[in-house]
């Protein structure tokens, strides 16, 4: 089995499992929590014999166990650390005398602790301007005596993050770099004279820091879950994202550059979204409901930058402004690197591929 | 269907003089603005860099009997003004904010692009720290002062 990512930077929105946050705040920790499970096995256990045995169920044995390893066994029910008496030939373990409390007949793991200095090795991956992967870091990371390990990736984001503001308020959403990033993982088990190939790369499905910091008891923790948008179909409902301003109401100074900055979550991608924006008089009676806006499908997956409609005439004393998709199919014409013909695009209806980070050696999902 | 929240914009139309106009890297991981203005002292603090008494070899002609090798200048803006109690969550976002931003063009920004479109210039300009009264019940504006200070200007050094 080895080693799984147990949980992830995640958050369910409002408890519904069809919501799914993977927008983090880079100023906190973002942790993948990690479980190395070395062999899958069944336990069995003589209550008079005090024999404990654990045979492997899938897969096949590549150490080299001696009487006297220390085998750490776990069931739903009990854990321990074992002293290995005899080693069946290919898949049996047998511990003896012992004082297992977990029944018998019951499945679990086993982690073998000969594998001396045994430690994970992750290595980050941004994305760059030519949407390739492109490593940013590597951590390693030692598990407990349980298997168990973390692996923070919040510092290699920060390194990638900048901070010149180079929108030029000229289209209606842009995504800024400086606001966030995506990223990815891919991670390998390691120990003395044991290296390990990496999980695969995905290359559709991301996951993001947002340059924000959040506070104690804030909901969702670090998690940015409050201001993703979410979209699954025309019948479910979905929690209303809040975009990203320390004022409840900003204000607008005609002539000068003004933007909302909001989230433009994975789950928009490929669909049409719009722009809305009301005004209002001195009394907050409606005036006008401008036309709607299509955004630029191809900014997803990264906090945008978005213009309000400026032309604000003096009876016009404040606005509401929001998002709205009707889910229809929005194909976005991305430029794709590396072809011969300047300026050539392709027409992407879904999430785009990201290119695998060069030098390759990375298996895809 | 909608998907975020209806985000209120106020408009105000008020003439500014003396405009400063800020944006910032707020908590949220967003951009907010704010227009100060009138009410703005801009001050020079300079300090001496290494002061010396020079060997003198002939009083008739010496200029001077100590010097500096040169000087730190370093200018700041003190602005304010009253705030609605309304608007202070955003003002303190801005007074908290590590990366504050002043618009440099205010009067050109919207045609200072190559073809004659926005280009907003942007100094990165430092909030004083100190303290800063966010809230006053019962009080519905509040007297604000800040002082950003500016980049360094460079001189001469010896």
């Amino acid at each position: 089995m080895g080693l799984t990512v147990i949980k992830y930077p995640q958050r369910e929105v409002d408890n519904n499992p069809l919501f799914v946050s993977k927008w983090a705040a880079i100023n906190h920790s973002i942790i993948f929590e990690m479980e190395r499970q070395d062999y899958p096995v069944f336990i069995f256990y003589n209550t008079l014999t005090q024999v404990l045995v654990a045979v492997i169920t899938v897969g096949t044995v590549i150490d080299s166990p001696i009487p006297g390893d220390e085998i750490y066994v776990e069931s739903s029910a009990a854990s321990g650390t074992y002293t290995l008496a005899t080693y069946g030939f290919p898949n049996v373990f047998i511990m003896e005398p012992q004082n297992w409390t977990g029944g018998t007949g019951v499945s679990g793991f086993i982690n073998l602790l000969s594998r001396k200095n045994y430690f994970i090795r992750t290595n980050v991956f941004g994305i760059n301007e030519n949407n390739q992967y492109e490593l940013i870091g590597q951590s390693r990371n030692k598990p407990d005596s349980t298997g168990r390990g973390t692996v923070d990736v919040s510092s290699f984001l920060k390194n990638i993050i900048g901070y010149e503001d180079n929108f030029q308020y000229d289209v209606l959403n842009a995504k800024d770099e400086t606001l966030g990033s995506p990223y990815n993982i891919t991670y390998s088990e390691n120990w003395q004279l044991y290296e390990g190939p990496f999980s695969g790369l995905s290359l559709t499905l991301l996951r993001w820091g947002v340059n924000s910091a959040k506070q104690i008891q804030d909901l969702y923790g670090s998690n940015m879950g409050v201001y993703v948008p979410f979209w699954i179909d025309a019948f479910t409902p979905v929690p209303f994202a809040k975009f990203l301003s320390d004022f409840e109401s900003p204000t607008y100074f005609p002539g000068f550059p003004f933007s909302l900055s909001f989230i433009y979550s994975e789950y928009l991608i490929g669909i049409k979204t719009f722009r809305h924006q009301e005004n209002f008089d001195i009394n907050g009676n409606s005036i006008i409901v401008i036309t709607p806006q299509k955004l630029n499908n191809g900014q997803a997956q990264e906090v945008n930058r978005l213009l309000i409609d400026y032309g604000f005439p003096s009876t016009h004393f404040s606005a509401e402004v929001w998002l709205e998709t009707d889910g229809v199919q929005d194909c976005v014409e991305y430029v794709t690197p590396g072809y011969v013909q300047f300026g050539y695009v392709e027409s992407i209806c879904g999430l785009p591929i990201v290119t695998p980070p060069s030098g390759g050696g990375f298996p895809t999902l | 269907m909608r998907i975020t929240e209806k985000k209120k914009i106020k408009i105000d139309h008020e003439c500014k003089d003396f405009p400063i106009y800020l944006t910032w890297l707020n908590r949220f991981g967003g951009y907010s603005y704010w227009l100060f203005f009138k009410e703005h002292n801009i001050q020079t603090k300079t300090k001496s860099e290494n002061k010396y008494i020079q060997n003198i070899q002939d009083l008739e002609t010496a200029i001077s009997t100590n010097d500096i090798t040169g000087k730190e200048v370093e200018h700041s803006i003190a602005i304010g003004g009253r705030m609605k109690a309304e608007d202070m969550d955003g003002i303190t976002g801005l007074y908290e904010s590590p990366k504050v931003e002043r618009l440099m063009n205010p009067d050109t920004w919207e045609t200072d692009g190559p073809l004659g479109g926005p280009a907003p210039l942007w100094q990165r300009v430092i909030i004083k720290s100190g303290s800063l009264t966010i809230l006053k019940t019962g009080i519905d504006f509040l007297e604000v002062k800040m002082i950003l200070e500016l980049p360094f200007i460079n001189t001469q050094k010896e």
